[in-house]
């Protein structure tokens, strides 16, 4: 079949539109994409996927909407179809379910953890452990709190990337930097930078 | 109890992050203003917040996953959509492709418009043209053209000639109106030349009346025969 040289340089167009949007997230893609599979050589694999696919079905984008948030949106689910699985996640617990777990409820009868937090010893924290953290964070909570705290996405961008309510949004957002103050709060003790007090 | 305290430390998130509404912004200023405890939390939480911004390094990603994907995407053929093609298609060949189209909405359309309408009249049922009358209320004084026919013979046994046919004193009229549509005739007591006139079978007529779209008949007053 004969090359139309209309064809090739529409899809050479479209091509380099897709570049311009695209490659601009890619820093970002692959540092939640790294953060999700806690694996460089899947977060690697995970974002190359993601722009093969947002580039197949770029005709499907509509311009006046969020590139940034479609992509993630793309992200999102190809972790979920692809990479959850791979990894042989256990069985997700709803977090919605779960009222309160023990640390939330030591969070909320336990001053002295609030009062140590708002020290500033916390700036001594190693990257490492802010990522270590962050790494220990359910997969619902992790992403939100990334998407929110790390790329800055409004919470109407975060629900239609991950799917669910705006309230459901808040609710994890929340849930997840109560219980990231706690993992921080393991480390800083244990780093002696600050002094857990006795009750 | 602990619901209430849920909801209030969701909403000092909304807060933290300029995601509330004003309504729900003064009930938490509010709140913060009158108890010490979320207040703490509130500042607990805007520190985390802080420092996680702060913190959490953006790593570039690497180059040679950079031009991996540079690669792939050059090798990959651009999809367009269905829409796209269509588009394409009439930009390359406009008189071809409308040409293209219109023969095939005729060839598609016309077959079975014709076998629809067999149906309902075989059925006896005037649907298909009931979604054009579902404007109309559904009782009405209104006219009715078309030609006047019997049901049994036209309709309901079209392969017994009316001629040959049962006793004409037994014919149930009806109008086959303009728009395809049967109705059966109402004829009033005493006015019975509609009713058992064979001159008036196979005629073209107006029938004023009394119109019930639902059911499909007419309450003739008075027709015409044109």
């Amino acid at each position: 079949m004969p090359e139309n040289p209309v064809e090739n340089e529409d899809s050479i167009h479209k091509k380099k539109e897709f570049q311009e949007l695209a490659f601009v997230h890619m820093d970002s893609l692959y540092n939640t994409a790294l953060r999700m599979t806690r694996n460089e050589l899947d977060a690697e694999d995970l974002v190359q996927d993601v722009y093969v696919r947002a580039y197949r079905f770029f005709h499907k984008f509509r311009r006046d909407t969020n590139f940034k948030a479609w992509i993630f949106k793309i992200l999102t689910n190809t972790y979920i179809n692809q990479y959850r699985k791979k990894q042989n996640q256990p069985r997700q617990v709803d977090l919605e379910k779960v009222k309160h777990t023990y640390i939330e409820k030591n969070i909320d009868n336990e001053n002295h953890v609030i009062e140590g937090f708002r020290e500033k010893n916390y700036d001594s924290l190693f990257d490492d452990d802010i990522r270590e953290a962050l790494e220990q964070l359910p997969e619902e909570f992790r992403l939100v709190v990334l998407l929110a705290d790390v790329e800055a996405f409004s919470y109407k961008e975060i629900a239609k990337v991950v799917g669910c309510p705006l309230g459901t949004v808040m609710s994890r957002l929340s849930r997840g930097r109560k219980q990231l103050q706690n993992h921080l709060k393991e480390y800083a003790v244990r780093g002696g930078f600050i002094n857990k007090e006795a009750k | 109890m602990n619901k209430n305290r849920e909801q209030f430390a969701a909403m000092i998130t909304g807060y933290i992050d300029g995601e509330l509404s004003a309504k729900d912004t003064k009930k938490v200023e509010k709140l913060l203003a009158e108890s010490k405890e979320f207040y703490d939390y509130y500042l607990t939480e805007k520190r985390t917040k802080e420092l996680l911004k702060r913190r959490v390094s953006i790593l570039r990603a690497p180059l040679h996953l950079r031009n991996r994907i540079r690669r792939q995407i050059a090798r990959t053929g651009y999809r367009p959509g269905f829409l796209e093609l269509l588009q394409g298609l009439f930009d390359y060949r406009p008189v071809a492709t409308s040409l293209a189209f219109s023969i095939i909405a005729i060839l598609i359309v016309l077959p079975n418009y014709r076998m629809i309408q067999n149906r309902m009249i075989q059925n006896g049922s005037n649907s298909f043209v009931s979604h054009s009358m579902e404007s109309l209320p559904p009782v009405r004084n209104g006219q009715l053209a078309g030609e006047i026919i019997c049901l049994d013979c036209d309709v309901f046994n079209p392969l017994l000639h009316p001629s040959e046919h049962h006793d004409p004193l037994v014919h149930r009229p009806g109008l086959r109106a303009d728009d395809g549509s049967i109705w059966t005739i109402l004829v009033r007591k005493g006015d019975n030349n509609l009713k058992y006139s064979r001159d008036l079978l196979r005629k073209h007529a107006t029938l004023t009346g009394m119109i019930f779209e639902n059911s499909r008949y007419i309450q003739v007053n008075k027709y015409e025969i044109l």
